[in-house]
C-alpha cells in the first residue's frame, strides 16, 4: 500500500551520561632554547658609577644602557656657566663648535670655581663612563658647551642677558644640537631676540628642555613656562613649541616634588619632573674634582636632556617632536591621575621609553608611515595538515613591528602563526548534537533525520544582537538529512545544512555506519574536513552486484555578513567487492575553499589566503579475516593548489602535497552479540610537500619616514613530524536500551610535531534510546 | 680680562653678604609640601638677599639636614635653577656639605 507505514519516532535523547579525558602533554615548540647571552663580553651596567646618581635608577635608565641606548652621536648643547674643558669626565665629549658666545672666545669656555653650575649640569648628561665618579644620563653624548654668564656676573652669581641666550640658542642650532638643555630661568617672559630663537630652534627640529625653576611656585619660570604653547596669545604671546619643548620640575628619592620646584600649572601637557634632589654629578677639578652633591630644577632638566638624547639616538626613525612625545606618553604617572598641574605628565622613564608604545603594526609600504597593518588583526592560521609548519623557521624570528612612534622592535612572527591545537577528539566525541534527532520514516525505503534545536535566527537577527532575544522555548529544524532508495539499485541523499561527514562519511568509515572508531572518517577522507555543514544530495548506483558508483556535491552557506560564497564538495566513489571477500574502494573528492587553503588561512599583514582548489584520491580495502573479524586499510593522496596571489608576506605557494592513512581492524561480537571493537592505527592528513614566498620587515633606513627593509626567502610549510595515532574504541549495548560506547587514543608526534610528547585522549559515553 | 678676577669677585660677594645676612630668613620656613604664596613674578621677594646687580639669593625652607635653601632670583636677568646654601663665612654655593646650617 502506498501509505504510510507506522510512524515510528525515534527520539534519540542522549543522556551523556559522558565522561572524557584528556592528557596533552605536549610540549609545543620543543627545543628552542638558547638565546639570551652572547659569549662571555655581557657588559654590566649597573656599576657604582652608575649607583653613585640615584637619578639614574631611578629614570630606569639601565633598561636603556642594556638595548644599546647611550646617547651616542647626539649633540647636546648646554646653554650654561660654560664646563670643566679639562675634567676627565667631558674626555672626547665636548664638541668641537663649544664656546663662550658672549666673548665668541673658546679660551673662556672654562667653567669658572665660583660656579661650577655648567659643569655640574653637563655632568648630568653625558659625563662619561669611564670607572669614577658618576656617569651621565647619555654618556656617549656629544656635549656642545656654550657658555653664555654675562661677563663678570659669576664673580657673586652667574646671570645670562635674553640676547645672549638667543645667541647661544642660534649657535646651538646651528652646529647640530638636537637637544638644547637649559637650566636657566627667568621671571617675565622672554623678549622678541629670545622668543625667536627657541622659535628657530623648534622649527629647526631642535628640543628645547628648560628648568621649572625654584620659588615652590605653581607655574614654571620662563623660559619653561612656553613648553606647551602652540602659537597662541597670553603669556606664549604667539610662540609654537611644537611639542617639542619639556619644561622639568623636580623630585626627590621617593618621588615627592621637591619643596623648592615650581609646579606644573599651566604647562602640565608639556611637563616632566625628575630627580633633582641631592644630584651627585661632576665638581670642576679646581674645587677637587670628583663629585659634588647639588639640587635644584637645573639637575633635573639635563635628565630630560639625556633621556632625550639617549631616545634619539637609539630610535633614530623617532622626529623631534615624537622623542618628545615618547618621554611624555611612556612617564610614571605620579600625584593625581593622568597630567595634573604638579608633575605634569609624571616622572621620567626611560625603563618605559624602550617598551613599544601604543598600537604595534607590521609594515606593508615601502617607506615608514606608509601603509601598515595592526600586528592584532595579522595571523596566518594553519590548518591540522600543516602541524607545526613555520615554527622551527628561524627567518620569521628577524621581523619588526612599528610602534605608535614609528621605532622598529624585533618581533618573532612565530607568535604571529597560529598551528591547530592537538586534538584528539574527546569534546566532539562527548558532546550532544545540537538538540534531539528525530528520525522518520519516509516513504517505503527510505527515512528523514531531522535535528532539532533552537529557532535560528534571522541574518536581521544576527546583525542585531542585543535588541533581539534569541527565541528560547520554540524549536525548530536545524537540519535535515533524507536516505532513500528508488527501487533496489539507486540510493539517494539530501541533505539541508547537514554536516559533509553526514552526507559522505558512511564510505569513509571502517565497517561503514557502525565504525566504533572516532574521527576516522576525517582520516581516510581528509576533506570531509574541509567543508562545514552545508546543503547537498547524493546518489548511488549499482552497477552490478559487487559493484556501487556514489557521486554527491554539497555547498557550505554563504557567510551571511560578508554574501561570501562557501565552501563546496564533490565527492565520488567506486565500490568493488571482490567475489573471495575483499571489498575495493576508489574514492576521488574536489573542494574549493573560499580564502583558504587545507583550513588554512590568513589576514592582516599576511593577507587573505586565496582561495584554493584540492583533489584528493583514495584508495580503500576491507578484507574479512572471519565471519567477524575485519581488516582494513586506506590511503589518500592530496594536492592543493592556491588559485590567486594576494598581497601579504606569505604568497606564490606551490602545490601543497599531502597524505593520510590508516590500518585497522574490526571485530563484532566479540563480549556480547552486536557489540563492536575496532582498532586502528592512522596518519591525519599531513603536508610533505609545500612551499611560499615569505617576505618580511627586517629593518628600517634609520631616519624619520625611511625606508622600510624586506627579506625574502622561499620557506618550506611543511610540518617536522608525522602524527601516528594509536586508537581502540568499542561500542556495545549494555542493556536493550542504553547504548555505550568508548574509546582511547594515543597520538606520537600530535601535531605533526617531531618535538611534541606523546598526547592522550579517552572517552565514555553512555545514551538511552526511548 | 674680567674672567681673571673671579677670586677678587668672590671677596667682593662675601663683603655684600655680611651687609645683609641679618634679612634673609624671614618669612617662607616651613613650607616644604606646598607651592609659594603667589608674588608678582618680577617683584623682589620679602627676604632676598641682594648678592649682586639685581641679583638676590632667595631663602626658601630649610632641607632635611635643617639647611636653608637659598633660590637665585633676578626681576631682570636670566639665572640658573641651582639651590645655594649660605656658607659661615657667607659665601653662597650649591654644595650643602659647605653649608653653615646651624643658622
Amino acid at each position: 500500500m502506498a501509505t504510510f507505514r507506522e510512524m515510528r519516532k525515534a527520539m534519540h535523547r542522549r543522556w551523556l551520561i559522558a565522561m572524557g579525558a584528556t592528557l596533552v602533554l605536549a610540549a609545543c615548540g620543543g627545543g628552542g632554547g638558547g638565546g639570551g647571552g652572547g659569549g662571555g663580553g655581557t657588559t654590566t651596567f649597573d656599576t657604582a658609577e652608575f649607583q653613585a646618581n640615584y637619578g639614574l635608577s631611578k629614570i630606569g635608565a639601565l633598561t636603556a644602557y642594556n638595548n644599546s641606548g647611550t646617547g651616542s652621536g647626539i649633540t647636546v648643547a648646554v646653554v650654561d656657566t660654560g664646563i670643566d674643558v679639562n675634567n676627565t669626565e667631558f674626555s672626547g665629549a665636548i664638541a668641537s663648535a663649544s664656546t663662550d658666545i658672549v666673548t665668541n672666545n673658546k679660551t673662556f669656555l672654562q667653567d669658572p670655581s665660583t660656579s661650577g653650575h655648567g659643569t655640574a649640569v653637563a655632568g648630568v648628561i653625558g659625563a662619561r663612563r669611564n670607572s669614577a665618579g658618576t656617569h651621565g644620563v647619555a654618556f656617549n653624548s656629544t656635549i656642545l658647551a656654550i657658555r653664555t654668564d654675562t661677563v663678570g656676573s659669576c664673580f657673586t652669581s652667574c646671570t645670562f642677558t635674553e640676547n645672549n641666550v638667543a645667541n647661544a640658542i642660534n649657535h646651538a642650532v646651528n652646529n647640530g644640537a638636537r637637544v638644547i638643555n637649559l637650566s636657566l630661568g627667568g621671571s617675565s617672559a622672554p623678549g622678541a631676540t629670545l622668543q625667536n630663537a627657541l622659535q628657530n630652534a623648534v622649527n629647526n627640529n631642535v628640543a628645547v628642555v628648560a628648568a621649572a625653576g625654584n620659588s615652590g611656585a605653581a607655574q614654571a619660570l620662563f623660559l619653561a613656562r612656553l613648553a606647551n604653547c602652540t602659537g597662541g596669545g597670553g603669556v606664549c604671546n604667539g610662540f609654537n613649541a611644537q611639542g617639542k619643548m619639556i619644561a622639568v620640575g623636580a623630585t626627590d628619592q621617593s618621588n615627592a616634588i621637591a619643596s623648592f620646584s615650581n609646579r606644573a600649572g599651566d604647562t602640565a601637557t608639556g611637563f616632566l619632573v625628575a630627580p633633582g634632589v641631592s644630584i651627585v654629578t661632576t665638581n670642576l677639578l679646581s674645587l677637587g674634582g670628583g663629585t659634588r652633591t647639588v639640587n635644584g630644577t637645573s639637575f633635573a632638566a639635563p635628565h630630560v636632556a639625556g633621556a632625550l638624547a639617549v631616545v634619539m639616538q637609539r630610535f633614530p626613525t623617532m622626529t623631534t617632536a615624537q622623542a618628545v612625545s615618547l618621554l611624555f606618553t611612556s612617564a610614571t604617572d605620579l600625584g593625581a591621575n593622568g597630567t595634573d598641574t604638579t608633575f605634569g605628565r609624571g616622572l621620567l622613564n626611560l625603563a618605559g621609553a624602550f617598551q613599544s608604545q601604543g598600537l604595534t603594526s607590521l609594515p606593508t609600504g615601502n617607506k615608514i608611515g606608509d601603509s601598515s597593518e595592526d600586528l592584532r588583526a595579522s595571523a596566518l592560521t594553519l590548518g591540522p595538515a600543516f602541524g607545526n609548519a613555520l615554527q622551527s623557521n628561524a627567518f620569521l624570528s628577524q621581523a619588526i613591528v612599528l610602534d605608535a612612534f614609528d621605532r622598529p622592535f624585533g618581533t618573532d612572527l612565530r607568535n604571529v602563526v597560529q598551528n591547530a591545537t592537538v586534538d584528539p577528539g574527546v569534546a566532539g566525541f562527548i558532546a550532544a548534537p545540537e538538540g534531539d534527532v528525530r528520525r522518520i520514516a519516509a516513504g517505503s525505503s527510505g527515512s528523514l533525520a531531522l535535528s532539532m534545536g533552537p529557532a535560528v535566527q534571522s541574518r536581521e537577527d544576527l546583525l542585531d544582537f542585543g535588541n533581539v532575544a534569541p527565541p528560547r522555548d520554540s524549536q525548530t529544524v536545524q537540519s535535515a538529512f533524507y536516505q532513500g532508495q528508488i527501487g533496489t539499485d539507486v540510493g539517494v541523499s539530501l541533505a539541508l545544512n547537514a554536516s559533509s561527514a553526514e552526507l559522505f562519511g558512511d564510505v569513509a568509515r571502517f565497517a561503514g555506519a557502525s565504525s566504533p572508531f572516532v574521527g576516522l572518517e576525517f582520516v581516510n577522507a581528509p576533506q570531509l574536513s574541509l567543508v562545514g555543514k552545508g546543503d547537498g544530495g547524493g546518489a548511488s548506483y549499482r552497477l552490478d552486484g559487487r559493484t556501487r558508483l556514489s557521486l554527491g556535491f554539497m555547498e557550505t552557506a554563504a557567510d551571511p555578513f560578508t554574501d561570501q560564497s562557501g565552501d563546496s564538495l564533490i565527492q565520488a566513489s567506486l565500490t568493488h567487492g571482490l567475489s573471495f571477500g575483499p571489498v575495493l574502494r576508489v574514492g576521488v573528492g574536489f573542494a574549493h575553499e573560499n580564502a583558504a587553503m587545507f583550513n588554512s588561512t590568513s589576514s592582516g599583514a599576511f593577507g587573505a589566503m586565496g582561495d584554493s582548489e584540492s583533489t584528493f584520491v583514495t584508495f580503500g580495502a576491507s578484507v574479512p579475516v572471519t565471519a567477524s573479524l575485519a581488516a582494513h586499510g586506506s590511503y589518500t593522496a592530496a594536492q592543493a593548489d592556491v588559485l590567486y596571489a594576494n598581497e601579504g608576506y606569505l604568497n606564490n605557494w606551490s602545490p601543497v602535497l599531502a597524505n593520510a592513512f590508516s590500518f585497522g581492524l574490526t571485530q563484532s561480537d566479540l563480549f556480547q552479540r552486536g557489540d563492536r571493537a575496532g582498532l586502528a592505527v592512522y596518519q591525519p592528513l599531513r603536508v610533505y610537500g609545500a612551499q611560499a614566498d615569505l617576505t618580511i620587515p627586517v629593518g628600517t633606513e634609520p631616519v624619520p619616514g625611511g625606508a622600510i627593509h624586506y627579506q625574502s626567502a622561499r620557506v618550506d610549510v611543511t610540518p617536522t613530524g608525522r602524527e601516528i595515532d594509536l586508537q581502540m574504541a568499542y561500542r556495545w549495548h549494555p542493556t536493550r536500551t542504553l547504548n555505550a560506547a568508548t574509546y582511547g587514543v594515543m597520538m606520537v608526534n600530535p601535531g605533526h610535531d617531531n618535538g611534541a610528547k606523546p598526547a592522550f585522549g579517552a572517552g565514555i559515553r553512555l545514551w538511552l534510546d526511548f | 680680562m674680567a674672567r681673571f678676577l673671579n677670586l677678587v669677585g668672590t671677596a667682593a660677594l662675601a663683603a655684600t653678604l655680611v651687609a645683609c645676612g641679618n634679612e634673609s630668613m624671614s618669612g617662607e620656613t616651613g613650607r616644604k609640601n606646598g607651592a609659594a604664596p603667589a608674588t608678582s613674578a618680577t617683584e623682589v621677594p620679602e627676604g632676598a638677599i641682594a648678592v649682586g646687580d639685581d641679583i638676590y639669593m632667595v631663602p626658601i625652607a630649610k632641607d632635611d639636614a635643617g639647611c636653608m635653601m637659598y633660590r637665585m632670583f633676578s626681576p631682570t636677568k636670566a639665572v640658573v635653577q641651582a639651590i645655594h646654601y649660605r656658607t659661615a663665612d657667607d659665601r653662597f654655593v650649591m654644595d650643602q656639605d659647605e653649608a653653615a646650617c646651624s643658622e
